[in-house]
């Protein structure tokens, strides 16, 4: 087992943001761990990485505990911040060297694998320039890098692709891809649910500080396997429209963004027309009607009701 | 050893700031240039205590004392180096030649100056200035003010003098004394003093050689730019929990106190190697004597401490870079000013001198200085040993503080 989180709990203050999230993840790996905004799960990547203490429970990485020997548990991690946590007026190269010393390496072997973390990233021919003078892409890639210089049992990515064009993402995925390949475990959390769905076997859903689903990307849209979504998007919002559809039979779940409503039904195509028949007697302007087939977008949207860029 | 490889990041950081650079660097040593030349006149320099200046003088009283001041005073050996005295023969040419801009200074004993004074009256001597000559005024000012103090002070005594010889007369006589002698001696030693030149009181430096003004500011300006290193270094802490290097850092197997330990080296270092460019540069460009170069690294490495031991106590207190830039901006000018590297202490008044000893930099200028007259060891202990207790108080509460955080 290369991480065991065991009851987790942290308050700030009045406000319990990790209710006790327990999930285990095996060596080779990789991991989707995904929430909300404001789910916990951010706070919980920060007790795995040994950055808060947990007021109860604990985490084991590869067999050692984050509370009782941090330092060694700390050797094995890899941590790529979701800020680009890099010195912008030292080099690609200084910068790794600087990530690999503090990681413990030294001498010709930082220098050695500054050089192979450069290569990985595709970044040598940039290796003397200042990381100011560098795309967001770019920067994201050295962001990545400085994680792998200790060449860690398990990386954890916190939204490691914010904000980049399409061609450095492409770059960042085949290389967790290729990392996760060759042996290395992963974490990876995102907003984006398709890199998600691409780099991640299994996955964990954190909601409310709590874990409300984990299993293989099957499992999780086996959930739904007995229904679908539609979806709603009307000219401007109608407010009692929620209540009536929910209270047509079969209606699992409503869920409204706006002038957008998401339906989770058995047999969605068969109420269609009701939907629709609902909608038009409440005054609703109806823009389009879609009934999606299940995929982790509708399950993380059926499961917290709300889309994961929320 | 990983402290070190973070304090070696940060001097890396800093070295490669152009803007810290021009700061901390390039205007300490312009404003040393500039400084030093503006203000030399006002520093005891060796060889030249005084601008050179002609002094028009209309004496209108023959008597002893009117004559004292020019020949004796003015023309002392000490002062006719710097004061060329030009005899005129009327108030109204004293006043022309300094309006030509022939003398600097006009100067006009009145008739009767010295009857006057010998009978206790109070006779001004005239001095006519030339608005834009204002140093020269002041130093003609103190000349004769001093003299006219001193024989003023003379003729008071010599009053009390006679009336107690009067009043011990018969007694004396009865025993053969010669009171009108002893009398005249009496007075004759009082008018010595009062015409000697020398009399007054002189400022003298701690150790045997006086300090100039390229000296003083070479040394005030080392003091004050080092100044910048507390807020600049809590800026770099403050920096690395903004830009979230400082949480990487903490993921990574590197404890608090590595991290805070490198940060301090960093300023500490970075202090150092300012403080070593800055006297060499003074030294060889503008031939700067800083003295023992042991006692000066000596002390120099006591105020790094102090310096970077505050950089930490600041970093602990202060919530943003923001207010790091304000400290920068309004506390290290305050403290650079009461700690004389503006003006020299020694002309500030007694209670500002001790309000300042409240600063490192008071502490760390005037060992400076006072190693730059000469100073012995023993006379640095007490500035080094405060230097060094301000740095371990602050680097003590800013690692408490920052660690628990």
């Amino acid at each position: 087992m290369m991480l065991q989180v065991q009851e987790l709990k942290k308050r700030f203050g009045e406000r319990e943001v990790v209710r006790g999230i327990s999930f285990a993840v095996e060596k080779g790996e990789s991991f989707g761990l995904l929430g909300p905004n404001g789910a916990g799960k951010s706070t919980t990547i920060s007790m795995i990485c040994g950055l808060l203490t947990a007021d109860s429970g604990d985490v084991k990485v590869a067999g050692l505990s984050v509370k009782q020997d941090p330092v060694g548990a700390k050797r094995k991690i890899g941590v790529v911040p979701q800020d680009i946590a890099l010195y912008p007026t030292l080099s690609a190269r200084e910068n790794l060297l600087f990530w690999g010393r503090m990681y413990g390496l030294q001498g010709a072997n930082v220098k050695k694998r500054a050089d192979e973390v450069l290569e990985m990233v595709g970044l040598s021919d940039r290796a003397k320039d200042a990381i100011e003078s560098f795309s967001g892409g770019m920067k994201r890639r050295i962001n990545i890098g400085a994680a792998l210089m200790h060449a860690p049992e398990l990386l954890i990515m916190d939204e490691p692709t914010v904000g980049i064009d399409p061609q450095s993402r492409n770059h960042i995925l085949e290389t967790v891809k290729e990392l996760n390949r060759s042996g290395m475990t992963v974490i990876y959390t995102s907003h984006y649910m398709e890199e998600v769905e691409y780099l991640c076997e299994r996955l964990a859903i954190i909601d409310h500080g709590q874990l409300i689903a984990i299993g293989s990307k099957q499992e999780l849209k086996n959930r739904l396997t007995n229904g679908a979504m539609i979806k709603l998007v009307l000219e401007a919002e109608v407010p009692t429209l929620g209540d009536q559809l929910r209270a047509l039979q079969g209606v699992q779940q409503v869920a409204i963004e706006g002038d957008e409503i998401s339906i989770f039904a058995q047999g969605a195509r068969q109420l269609l027309g009701d939907v629709v028949t609902t909608a038009t007697a409440a005054g609703a302007q109806i823009v389009s009607v879609d009934v999606l087939e299940p995929n982790l977008e509708t399950v993380f949207l059926h499961l917290t009701g709300r889309t994961l860029r929320d | 050893m990983k402290w070190w490889h973070i304090a070696r990041k940060d001097i890396r950081i800093r070295l490669r700031d152009r803007k810290g650079f021009l700061m901390m660097i390039v205007m300490p040593l312009v404003l040393t240039a500039i400084l030093g030349a503006a203000l030399s006149g006002v520093f005891n320099q060796e060889g030249n205590t005084m601008p050179e200046f002609e002094v028009a003088v209309y004496r209108g009283d023959d008597g002893a004392l009117g004559k004292a001041l020019v020949e004796d005073i003015l023309q002392s050996d000490d002062l006719k180096k710097s004061i060329t005295v030009k005899s005129v023969d009327s108030e109204l040419a004293v006043q022309q030649s300094v309006q030509d801009g022939e003398a600097a200074v006009g100067l006009v004993i009145p008739t009767g100056f010295t009857d006057g004074v010998n009978r206790g009256d109070a006779v001004q001597v005239e001095l006519i200035q030339d608005p834009g000559k204002q140093l020269v005024s002041l130093i003609m000012n103190s000349i004769v003010t001093s003299y006219t103090n001193r024989i003023s002070a003379v003729g008071v005594a010599s009053s009390a003098l006679v009336d107690d010889l009067k009043q011990a007369a018969p007694v004396l006589a009865g025993q053969g004394v010669d009171i009108g002698k002893i009398a005249q001696e009496v007075l004759d030693d009082l008018k010595r003093a009062a015409s000697s030149p020398g009399a007054g009181v002189v400022e003298k430096p701690v150790g045997e050689k006086e300090v100039t003004a390229q000296q003083y500011y070479s040394a005030a300006m080392a003091v004050m730019f080092l100044l910048f290193n507390a807020t600049i270094g809590a800026k770099s802490i403050l920096n690395e929990r903004a830009s979230e290097t400082l949480s990487r850092m903490l993921t990574t197997p590197t404890n608090k106190l590595n991290i805070l330990l490198g940060k301090f080296v960093g300023t500490l270092y970075f202090s150092l190697l300012q403080f070593a460019v800055l006297m060499l540069t003074t030294k060889y460009a503008f031939g700067v004597d800083w003295g023992d170069f042991g006692q000066a690294a000596t002390v120099a490495f006591g105020y790094a401490i102090a310096v970077s031991g505050l950089s930490m106590a600041l970093a602990a207190m202060l919530k943003s870079e923001q207010s790091a830039d304000l400290v920068s901006g309004i506390g290290v000018q305050i403290f650079a000013a009461l700690g004389g590297s503006m003006l020299p202490l020694s002309q500030f008044p007694e209670l500002l001198q001790k309000v300042a000893l409240i600063t490192p930099n008071a502490w760390a200028l005037t060992s400076l200085t006072g190693i730059m007259t000469g100073a012995e060891w023993q006379a640095l202990y007490l500035p080094i040993g405060v230097l060094l207790a301000i740095g371990a108080v602050a680097l003590s509460f800013g690692t408490w503080r920052l660690a628990a955080r």
